[in-house]
């Protein structure tokens, strides 16, 4: 059994508005030949043993939405477990089953196609109950429009400041190739986009995006076979909040504080603010990020206007992606964190690289208003 | 809990609906188009592979891309069917198919064995279908791009 679990390759598909000409399965099958490509595996007792896949049944229109890409993941034959969550579980699903000595060697691929949905609100609200939430018109935007006001009233961050926290995702989109939405934009421009549920504008909101990301896993023994760069996988953890939203301090950081913490503790990590050298955190929507970066501990708890006001994106060196902002479906905001991490620990990240990171924190949520709260620490 | 407490609790009935659309990109889409422009049902193989019915991006016995596209039937033969007495709704259209109908798996000629397509039998008599049975396709006039535009199956007669 082995101690540790690297992460040996990534692969993303250009986040786009409509992938109208690729089935999800074509999405999928870019990914996982390029992670292939990088490691020259193949599937088998010697390559790839099993699959962990990242989908929504909503979205795939039929239940048991990983029967859909099994051909493309190579799970004939082999075993293969479903994430119907944010990615970055599935990062830990796949650690999980590495660390267990089960296998080795695992492949993680998600995918998801927001555009297949007439509405992706009419998605999300699915995600709530028929009986209580659904009638009242509950959708993952009305739930971040709740949460978004009751931490604004807390923590007194401003509009002008989440209009910047949009302008810079789009500033450091432009530096990622992969990214969906790099139009540039002011702070008046965001201020001018249309109001979606108060306080939520147009753009405080990621946009409707399809894509598909792969990785590849495996034990201390393997990933130095592998790759010369592994990138290990040292802290996780993870923790959900009550599901009713009104059981929930929507303001607060209930579930983040403990799956940060758990995270921290495996890794060793005292102090969060002066840890890390690169960080991505699952901004959904523009007030995310600094209730996030409370939530992790890279500022106080209510600290997040302060923490904006002072440049805190920048000295945590926080979404240099463009983060979720910019464009990446659900189901793959945490997933695209961890990928995106990665290519900064490996020094791949071109024009946006931090340079000489070695140790960064990626995040991940789903679920309304970040029910459900991941943090992945990784180190070159 | 006595039976007619029973009754008296509420039953919430819901229907749910979400519009949507799907990518068929180039190897479902190029199925569907053959079916809807030349009549024509066209399977892909990775290159010495068994062919692939329906026609998807990857062979998932040998992990190889099905680049090669093979024309089969229209006539085949039946490997299996079921004869399906209930009537169940289309979950989109609300529509029933008329009952008895028979659902069978047809190993087209050309696609070998491994790749049968599934659709409808029309037969007079569904006492007298057997495995074995020689088939062929039949079109309809009108054509969308989409499984019914092969209409059903139907028994070619010996003659």
């Amino acid at each position: 059994m082995t101690s540790r679990v690297a992460i040996c390759a990534v692969a993303q598909t250009k986040y786009e508005a409509d992938k109208w000409d690729v089935r999800m399965q074509g999405m999928v099958w870019e990914v996982v030949k390029q992670v292939r490509a990088q490691t020259g595996l193949d599937f088998g007792d010697d390559g790839i043993e099993a699959a962990v896949t990242v989908s929504d049944d909503v979205f795939d229109a039929r239940t048991i939405s990983d029967s859909a890409v099994t051909d493309v993941v190579g799970a004939h034959f082999r075993g293969e477990e479903k994430v119907a969550s944010d990615g970055a579980q599935g990062v830990y699903y796949a650690v999980a089953t590495i660390l267990s000595g089960k296998h080795d060697v695992v492949l993680l691929a998600g995918h998801c196609k927001e555009s297949q949905a007439a509405s992706r609100n009419m998605v999300t609200h699915l995600a709530f109950d028929p009986f209580f939430t659904r009638p009242v018109g509950l959708d993952y935007l009305a739930a971040a429009a709740l949460q978004a006001d009751a931490y604004m009233r807390k923590t007194g961050v401003t509009e002008d400041q989440l209009a910047d926290v949009v302008v810079r995702s789009r500033q450091w989109a432009a530096k990622n190739p992969v990214a969906r939405d790099a139009t540039p934009l002011t702070r008046d421009d965001v201020l001018a986009s249309p109001m979606l549920a108060d306080p939520i504008r147009e753009s405080f909101m990621y946009p409707i995006t399809d894509g598909a990301v792969a990785m590849i896993l495996a034990s201390e023994e393997r990933a130095r076979d592998i790759t010369d760069r592994p990138v290990w996988v040292t802290g996780l953890g993870n923790c959900y909040d009550s599901f009713f939203l009104g059981e929930r301090d929507l303001a607060g950081n209930f579930a983040l504080e403990r799956a940060a913490a758990r995270a921290y503790c495996m890794a060793g990590i005292k102090n969060p603010v002066t840890a890390f050298d690169v960080v991505e955190l699952c901004d959904q929507c523009a007030h995310q990020m600094p209730q996030w970066a409370e939530g992790l501990g890279l500022c106080a708890a209510g600290g997040g206007a302060v923490w904006l006001a002072e440049g805190g994106p920048d000295c945590h060196s926080v979404n240099r992606s463009g983060g979720m902002l910019a464009g990446n479906p659900l189901m793959l905001g945490g997933m695209a964190r961890v990928a995106e991490a990665v290519l900064q620990l490996r020094g791949d990240a071109g024009a946006r690289q931090a340079q000489g990171a070695k140790r960064a924190l990626a995040h991940g949520c789903c679920g309304p208003a970040g029910q459900l709260q991941v943090a992945v620490v990784l180190e070159a | 809990m006595p039976d007619d407490k029973k009754a008296e609790l509420i039953v919430s009935r819901q229907v749910l609906s979400i519009p949507q659309r799907f990518a068929t990109g180039p190897i479902m889409g190029r199925f569907l188009a053959e079916l809807l422009d030349n009549r024509r049902i066209m399977a892909v193989r990775a290159p010495g592979s068994r062919c692939l019915l329906p026609p998807r991006e990857v062979d998932a016995v040998t992990m190889q891309e099905a680049v090669e596209w093979v024309e089969v039937g229209p006539e085949g033969t039946i490997r299996d069917f079921d004869v399906v007495y209930y009537a169940s709704p289309d979950p989109l259209t609300g529509e029933t198919r008329d009952v008895p109908y028979i659902i069978c798996w047809v190993d087209l000629d050309g696609a070998g064995e491994g790749a049968p397509l599934w659709h409808l039998l029309d037969a007079p008599d569904p006492g007298k279908v057997r495995c074995g049975m020689r088939v062929r396709a039949v079109f309809n006039d009108e054509r969308c791009g989409c499984m019914e535009d092969i209409r059903h199956f139907e028994i070619i007669e010996e003659t």
